[in-house]
C-alpha cells in the first residue's frame, strides 16, 4: 500500500483492517512494527513503468469516447505491460503504482477497475487508501485473493509474440501487443531470453517485430510474422490476417469498451476468459462470448453477484456461445469440457 | 421561329415522355418462408421458377452476387447473430448459388465491401461466426471478393450511369462488377435510417469503394487501403471522391443524407444493372438497418421477395412492409428521404407502379407483415 504523503509518518495512523504487509512511501523509510516500510525503487517486484490509468480514453472535446482507427473506442489499459514484464522476469511479482491524472476522485468502479486489470493479468495494484472508498478497495482485493489460483493459469494462445523488448525494439513490440488485445487475439510473450526454453511448434504463428530477427527465429521452420510497417495498428491487422480468423480461440461481440484475456490452470483441467470493461461506470449490455472449444460448463463470477452462477452454452457452428449479463468493471468465465 | 420549326418543337414536345412512363416491369414472386431449414431451398428454386427461370439467366455465364453484410461482424442486435437480424443469411446465399450452379452457371463470384477493412472476405465472414467454407461449397467454382479496395484488379472500373446521373456521371468501381454477365442483388428487407428502406437496390450502395468514396479516400488517388464509411463523401457531401474518380454532377446540390444517398443508390443501379433481386425477409429488423440504430427489433417477417426488375421487386417487397412504393419525401417511410424507387425509375431502371407488375406466389394482400405494426 502507498502511504499517502498527507497522512504524515508511517505508522502514525491505524490502518484500515487489510492483509497489507507493506508500505511504499515517498520519504525517507520508517520503522514500522510488523509491516515493511520501504521506497518504490526497492521493492522487492518489477514495477511497470509510466503504467495509464484504465479507461476508455475522452477525445479532447470531452464527451464522447476516442476512437481508433478501428472505430472502437481507445482504451488505456496497462495488461500487456502485465504480460511482458512477467514474461521477462517470471520469479517477480509485477506492481502497478499509480492514481489517476485527474484532480477529481476517481469512482468506486474506476478504482475496482484499476485494481482487476492489475489482479486479472497476475500483478498487483499498488493499494492507494486516498483515493476511493475504502470498502471497494477491500472488496475487490478480496475477491482476488479469493481466486488467487488464477494468477498462476497461463495465457492459451495460437500467436507467440517474440521480442527482446529493449531499446528501439521495445515500444512497437508493446504497441502491437496492446492492440492485438484490442483485437480480441489472445498472445504470448515470450522475451528472445527464453526463445531456447518455449516450444513454438505450439504456436500457429509467430510475430517478431524487433528489427534484427533472433537467431533461433532465423532456424524456425513455422510461421514467422515479420512486419513491412512500423504501424503497430497495421501489425495487429496484418497479424490477425496472417494467423487467420480460423484461429481465434474467443470472439467477442457488442464489446466496444472491453479488453478479454483468456487463460488456463496449469494441469489443463479449467479454463477461464477474463473480462475487464473499461468504461467502468457503465454496465457492459448484450455481450455475447463465443469461443472456439466445446465446453459444456460455463460459471460467471462477477463482483456485484456474491455467487457465481452457471450460464446456458449455445452451441454454434464454430464452438459455442455464451449469453453474458450485464455487469460493471469486471467478470471472470470459468470453462470446463 | 418560322412555322416550319414550331411545328417540330411541338411535335417533339408532344412526343416527349419521361423515361418513368414507360420504366421497364418485371414479374416478382413472393414466398412464406418461415425458417432457414429445409424449405429454403425448393421455396427459392419454385421463385426463380416463376419469374423466368434460372438457366437462361446464368447458364455458361460468370455471376457476380452482392451481399448485405453491413457494419462490423463485432455488432449484433442484442445477442442475435447478425445473419438473423441485419445481414443477409448465409442460407439464402447459399441456396441461390446451389441453384444457381444446378442451373448451369460457370462462375458465382460473392461480392461485398467489407466495412474499413481490406482483408479477405472469408475472414470477414468467419467473424461473424460463418463458415465460407459452407458457402465456397455451395457451388462448383465460387469466388470471394472484398470489393471495398481495388482487389485484384489493376485498375477500377469506370461504370456510366445513362442519362448522366443524378450525382455522378460515372462511379469507379472494383472489377468484379464489370467483369460479370450476370448480377445479383441478395438484400435484406429492412427499413433504413437515411433512406426509408433498403431493399435490393439500397444493397448496391455498398459497391462503392471506400479507397474513393470513403472517408478516409485519397484526395487525388484512390488509398490503397478503405477507412471508415460512406459518411464524409456520399451521405454528408463534406468533401469529394478521389479526383482520379469524377466529381459530383452539382456541387451545389443540398448536402443532405436523404437527398443524397437515394440519389447515388438509383445511380448505381442504372450504372450496374440488377439481372436478379433476391430479398431476405425471413428474419429481419424494424426501425434501421443495423444494431446502431437506436430503438430497432429483431422481426420475423418469414417471408422472400425474388425479381428481374430491381424497382419492381423492390416495390412488391416495399408493399409487403406494409409501406406505399409510389410514396415519397414527407410519407413513411420516407419522411426524411427522397425515394430511392422514383428516382431509378425516372432514370428508366424500372416501374414501382403496382398496376404494371406483375406478381406469381403469395398475394401481396396475404403476404403483408407491417414493419411499423
Amino acid at each position: 500500500m502507498r502511504w499517502p504523503a498527507s497522512w504524515g509518518v508511517p505508522g502514525s495512523r491505524e490502518l484500515p483492517p487489510s492483509d497489507v504487509n507493506c508500505l511504499i512511501v515517498d520519504q525517507s523509510p520508517t520503522k514500522v512494527p510488523g509491516i515493511a516500510v520501504i521506497s518504490i525503487q526497492d521493492a522487492p517486484a518489477t514495477v511497470v513503468k509510466s503504467p495509464k490509468w484504465p479507461q476508455v480514453r475522452m477525445s479532447r472535446s470531452g464527451g464522447e469516447a476516442s476512437a481508433g482507427p478501428t472505430g472502437m473506442p481507445w482504451l488505456d489499459s496497462n495488461g500487456y505491460e502485465v504480460q511482458v514484464a512477467r514474461a521477462l522476469h517470471p520469479d517477480r511479482p509485477v506492481w502497478l503504482d499509480y492514481g489517476p491524472k485527474s484532480a477529481t476522485a476517481p469512482s468506486e468502479n474506476a478504482v475496482r477497475l484499476a485494481i482487476s486489470e492489475a489482479c486479472a493479468y497476475g500483478g498487483r495494484w499498488v493499494i492507494r487508501p486516498d483515493l476511493g472508498p475504502w470498502p471497494a478497495i477491500e472488496q475487490t482485493v478480496d475477491f482476488f485473493a479469493r481466486h488467487k489460483s488464477w494468477q498462476a493459469y497461463r495465457p492459451l494462445a495460437r500467436l507467440a509474440v517474440v521480442s527482446d523488448f529493449a531499446g528501439p525494439n521495445r515500444a512497437l513490440a508493446a504497441e502491437s501487443l496492446n492492440l492485438l488485445t484490442r483485437r480480441q487475439v489472445p498472445f504470448l510473450v515470450v522475451p528472445v531470453s527464453s526463445l531456447a526454453h518455449t516450444e513454438l511448434k505450439a504456436f500457429s504463428a509467430v510475430l517478431c517485430v524487433d528489427k534484427v530477427l533472433p537467431e533461433p527465429l532465423a532456424q524456425y521452420k513455422g510461421l514467422v510474422i515479420r512486419p513491412k510497417t512500423d504501424d503497430p495498428y497495421q501489425i495487429a491487422v496484418d497479424t490477425h490476417m496472417q494467423l487467420s480468423r480460423k484461429n481465434d480461440m474467443l470472439r467477442l461481440w457488442n464489446a466496444g469498451s472491453l479488453n478479454a484475456l483468456y487463460t488456463g490452470s496449469p494441469d489443463g483441467r479449467t479454463q477461464l476468459v477474463q473480462l475487464l470493461n473499461y468504461a467502468a461506470n457503465n454496465r457492459s449490455a448484450d455481450l455475447t462470448l463465443g469461443l472456439a472449444r466445446p465446453y459444456r460448463s460455463a460459471r460467471l463470477h462477477t463482483m456485484d453477484r456474491p455467487e457465481a452462477m452457471d450460464l446456458p452454452i449455445t452451441h454454434v457452428r464454430a464452438g459455442v456461445e455464451l449469453q453474458l449479463p450485464p455487469f460493471p468493471v469486471y467478470a471472470a468465465i470459468e470453462l470446463g469440457e | 421561329m418560322t412555322r416550319r420549326e414550331f411545328v417540330t418543337a411541338a411535335a417533339a414536345i408532344a412526343a416527349w415522355k419521361p423515361a418513368f412512363a414507360d420504366a421497364p416491369a418485371g414479374r416478382v414472386s413472393i414466398a412464406k418462408c418461415k425458417t432457414y431449414g429445409p424449405e429454403l431451398t425448393p421455396t427459392l428454386d419454385r421463385m426463380f421458377d416463376q419469374v423466368g427461370g434460372l438457366g437462361r439467366l446464368v447458364k455458361g455465364k460468370t455471376v457476380a452476387i452482392k451481399i448485405n453484410l453491413t457494419g462490423s461482424p463485432s455488432m449484433r442486435l442484442g445477442h442475435l447473430p447478425a445473419e438473423s437480424a441485419h445481414w443477409t443469411h448465409p442460407a439464402v446465399i447459399g441456396a441461390a448459388m446451389h441453384l444457381m450452379d444446378q442451373a448451369g452457371a460457370k462462375r458465382i463470384r460473392l461480392l461485398e465491401s467489407p466495412w474499413s477493412t481490406a482483408e479477405p472476405l472469408e475472414e470477414y465472414m468467419m467473424e461473424g461466426n460463418w463458415e465460407p467454407r459452407d458457402l465456397a461449397g455451395a457451388a462448383t467454382r465460387v469466388e470471394f471478393e472484398n470489393t471495398n479496395y481495388l482487389g485484384t484488379a489493376k485498375k477500377y472500373s469506370r461504370l456510366t450511369v445513362p442519362q448522366g446521373g443524378h450525382m455522378f456521371r460515372a462511379y469507379d468501381l472494383n472489377h468484379s462488377y464489370d467483369d460479370c454477365d450476370v448480377f445479383v442483388s441478395i438484400a435484406k428487407m429492412k427499413d433504413h435510417a437515411t433512406a426509408g428502406v433498403t431493399l435490393s437496390m439500397k444493397n448496391c450502395f455498398g459497391i462503392t469503394p471506400c479507397t474513393i468514396y470513403g472517408d478516409g479516400a485519397g484526395v487525388d488517388e484512390p488509398t490503397l487501403k478503405p477507412s471508415g464509411g460512406r459518411g464524409s463523401v456520399i451521405h454528408a457531401g463534406k468533401r469529394q471522391p478521389s479526383k482520379s474518380s469524377l466529381a459530383e454532377n452539382h456541387p451545389d446540390s443540398p448536402r443532405e443524407g436523404g437527398y443524397r444517398v437515394p440519389r447515388v443508390v438509383a445511380d448505381l443501379v442504372a450504372a450496374r444493372p440488377i439481372h436478379l433481386a433476391i430479398i431476405d425477409g425471413i428474419d429481419s429488423m424494424a426501425g434501421g438497418e443495423g444494431p446502431w440504430i437506436r430503438g430497432v427489433k429483431p422481426i420475423k417477417p418469414g417471408l422472400l421477395v425474388v425479381g428481374t426488375n430491381c424497382v419492381s421487386t423492390d416495390a412488391v417487397a416495399m408493399s409487403v412492409m406494409g409501406y406505399d412504393p409510389m410514396a415519397d419525401r414527407g410519407t413513411a417511410p420516407f419522411e426524411t428521404a427522397d425515394s430511392t424507387l422514383r428516382l431509378a425509375e425516372e432514370l428508366g431502371v424500372g416501374t414501382r407502379d403496382l398496376k404494371r407488375i406483375e406478381v406469381a406466389g403469395v398475394p401481396i394482400k396475404d403476404a403483408i407483415f407491417r414493419f411499423r405494426g
